[in-house]
């Protein structure tokens, strides 16, 4: 079970605010913001659909940024960057898997 | 006398085809004569042109279109649900789609039959999802010639009637994909996702404060007069729970699930740029709708009878901007139109190629016949789509319906190719045909689901009876050979189990640069 599950930290943190994400924009939680209501001038539902949408965005490209799933980069096997010349050297699976990817 | 909104509308498309054709043109003189590189970039985009091929493949003309008739319909329910599955599909472009290019590379594997068929030892399998694929992708290119068709007749005040635009529309695209093939559509493609961003955006805006002094005023009005457009299930009723959900899931699944998607994810140069394409793809694609609102809901107030819904947009930049303005934008959504409807025209001549042309010739059939008859279908394929278009044949234009939820029956098969062991072929060959049936049965009405049911869209009926048929089976029968497993989920897991770093200089291969 745990092949299916990120290892990392970054990986753990993003599914969980990825899962919080799927609950907050679905029935029935988005049914309590979906009255015509305004916050600051805008629409309720709008207003969350929008927050949600750019928060889940920044949460993406941090996680992007960390490595949060695999494939990472450096988990191309060498034999497929030979035909393009890329040089490798193969580290301790502890240090790459602990550090990036799922 | 010809009108300001006809030549500016006239200037725009001659421009933007000039444009699209000049970069097709550098395709091809960059290109070379193999199939790796007609089909797939020679597996090399970069970061910038991948994030708008995606993009710009992924919003079709409902984008401009079918969305502001939605919103003008059913209120704006629609923008949390998008929300919602354009994340599935950035996760699944990111964690699919890299393992899938993982496989590609390893394997050759260009179509989603090459990997299926290929892991379930069914070369059976491989042709059924290949048809299946064809026959849901192929008519929606039609539905897009049908839209550019009306966009040229609107934008142009009728000075080029649909039959021309639709045909101006298919000649431009077949030219610059059979020059440069997906090198081809991905340049233009990024051409067109930046140009109908900006114009969605800007007259998005540009509305909402010429018509209301901004979106506070916008929002006040809509929320006293038309409460019904901004709560759920909206006006109609028609966003109920089970709807929005089952919607979302499926479009989320599906529209990744389709084969000119499925061809970025082996086209891209490293799973470095699939990882930022998803995390920046998917915050393009949430912001390009936004602007949307104002427009779908700025045609409840000011239109409240409109005959179509989908004129919705159309209509409301033509009253509150300036008309050369909105003839600009309106030509943006051929853009929108075009650069879905070319990567499908690639995507479906890549599938007829390499999974029937390249299945029955000759073994020792070389990469140069290979690709040229990939070129010789597109314009096939052009014809044939065009004749559609125009007579507009019913029974055809039907099978668009299901071009989303049936390419979406791919996902527990090819979930199960790359992560499960048990997977096995006969609960895949069961499970696809009997998703896709139930689907088919239940869109098309053939039956009638019992009342006590949830209100789900058909396509998810289809994916719960595929998942379950596939996984009673695969446990029954058991999986695929040790050999094939080690090729695929054991080469995957011998990848992601360590790591290797870059060493030495790193120049043609490098996966940081971004030249393409």
């Amino acid at each position: 079970m745990t092949r299916y599950l990120p290892s990392s930290r970054a990986g753990k943190i993003t599914t969980v605010v990825l899962i919080v994400f799927a609950i907050a924009m679905n029935p029935p939680v988005i049914g309590v913001v979906d009255a015509p209501a305004l916050i600051a001038g805008i629409d309720l539902l709008y207003l969350w659909t929008v927050a949600w949408g750019i928060g889940i965005s920044l949460v993406l490209i941090w996680a992007a940024w960390r490595d949060a799933f695999a494939l990472t980069e450096n988990q191309v096997p060498p034999e497929l960057r030979e035909s393009e010349d890329v040089a490798t050297t193969e580290t301790d699976a502890g240090d790459a898997v602990a550090g990036s990817g799922d | 006398m010809v009108s300001l909104q006809t030549t500016v509308a006239l200037a725009t498309i001659g421009v933007y085809l000039a444009i699209v054709l000049a970069l097709g043109y550098r395709g091809w003189q960059v290109g070379t004569l193999d199939v790796d590189d007609w089909m797939a970039a020679g597996r090399g985009l970069g970061i910038v042109v991948l994030l708008f091929t995606f993009a710009a493949s992924y919003h079709s003309a409902f984008a401009f279109l079918g969305v502001g008739g939605f919103v003008y319909a059913n209120g704006i329910g629609i923008f949390s649900a998008s929300t919602f599955y354009l994340v599935i599909s950035g996760l699944i472009l990111w964690i699919v789609g890299s393992r899938v290019w993982l496989l590609g590379k390893k394997h050759g594997y260009i179509t989603p039959s090459d990997l299926l068929g290929d892991f379930y030892e069914s070369p059976l399998l491989g042709k059924l999802v290949s048809l299946a694929l064809i026959a849901f992708t192929f008519p929606y290119i039609a539905t897009q010639l049908i839209g550019g068709g009306i966009i040229f007749e609107t934008a142009t005040q009728g000075a080029i009637s649909f039959e021309v635009g639709a045909a101006l529309f298919v000649v431009a695209g077949v030219i610059y994909v059979w020059l440069g093939g997906l090198r081809a559509v991905a340049w233009t493609d990024a051409l067109q996702g930046v140009f109908m961003f900006g114009a969605m955006w800007i007259a998005g805006w540009f509305f909402v404060f010429s018509a209301y002094r901004g979106p506070q005023a916008f929002w006040t009005e809509v929320v006293r007069e038309f409460g019904a457009y901004v709560s759920l299930p909206g006006p109609a009723g028609t966003i109920t729970p089970a709807f929005y959900i089952s919607f979302a899931i499926m479009t989320g699944i599906g529209v990744s699930m389709t084969p000119h998607l499925f061809l970025r994810y082996v086209s891209a140069r490293s799973p470095r740029v699939l990882k930022w394409v998803a995390a920046f793809g998917t915050g393009y694609l949430i912001l390009f709708y936004l602007p949307t609102a104002f427009l779908g809901l700025g045609a409840v107030q000011a239109f409240p009878d409109l005959a179509q819904a989908d004129s919705a947009i159309p209509m409301v930049l033509y009253e509150f901007t300036p008309v050369w303005f909105a003839s600009i934008v309106v030509a943006g959504a051929v853009a929108a139109a075009m650069s879905t409807a070319d990567s499908q025209l690639h995507a479906v001549s890549a599938l007829l190629t390499r999974d029937w042309y390249e299945a029955y010739a000759a073994e020792d059939v070389d990469e140069e016949t290979v690709t040229r008859v990939a070129q010789y279908t597109i314009p096939v394929l052009g014809v044939i789509s065009y004749v559609i278009a125009i007579q507009q044949f019913e029974f055809i234009l039907l099978l668009t319906a299901l071009s989303f939820y049936g390419a979406a029956q791919q996902l527990p098969i090819l979930l199960g190719a790359l992560f499960w062991p048990r997977a096995s072929r006969e609960g895949a060959l069961a499970g696809f045909s009997l998703g896709i049936a139930v689907t088919a049965v239940i869109e098309f009405g053939v039956v009638t689901l019992p009342a006590v049911l949830p209100g789900f869209v058909s396509g998810f009926y289809g994916l719960l009876v595929n998942t379950v048929v596939f996984v009673a089976i695969s446990l029954a029968v058991g999986g695929v050979s040790e050999d094939t497993l080690e090729d695929t989920q054991g080469y995957i897991d011998y990848a992601i189990s360590r790591g290797w770093e870059t060493g030495g200089d790193v120049t043609a291969g490098d996966v940081t640069t971004d030249d393409d």
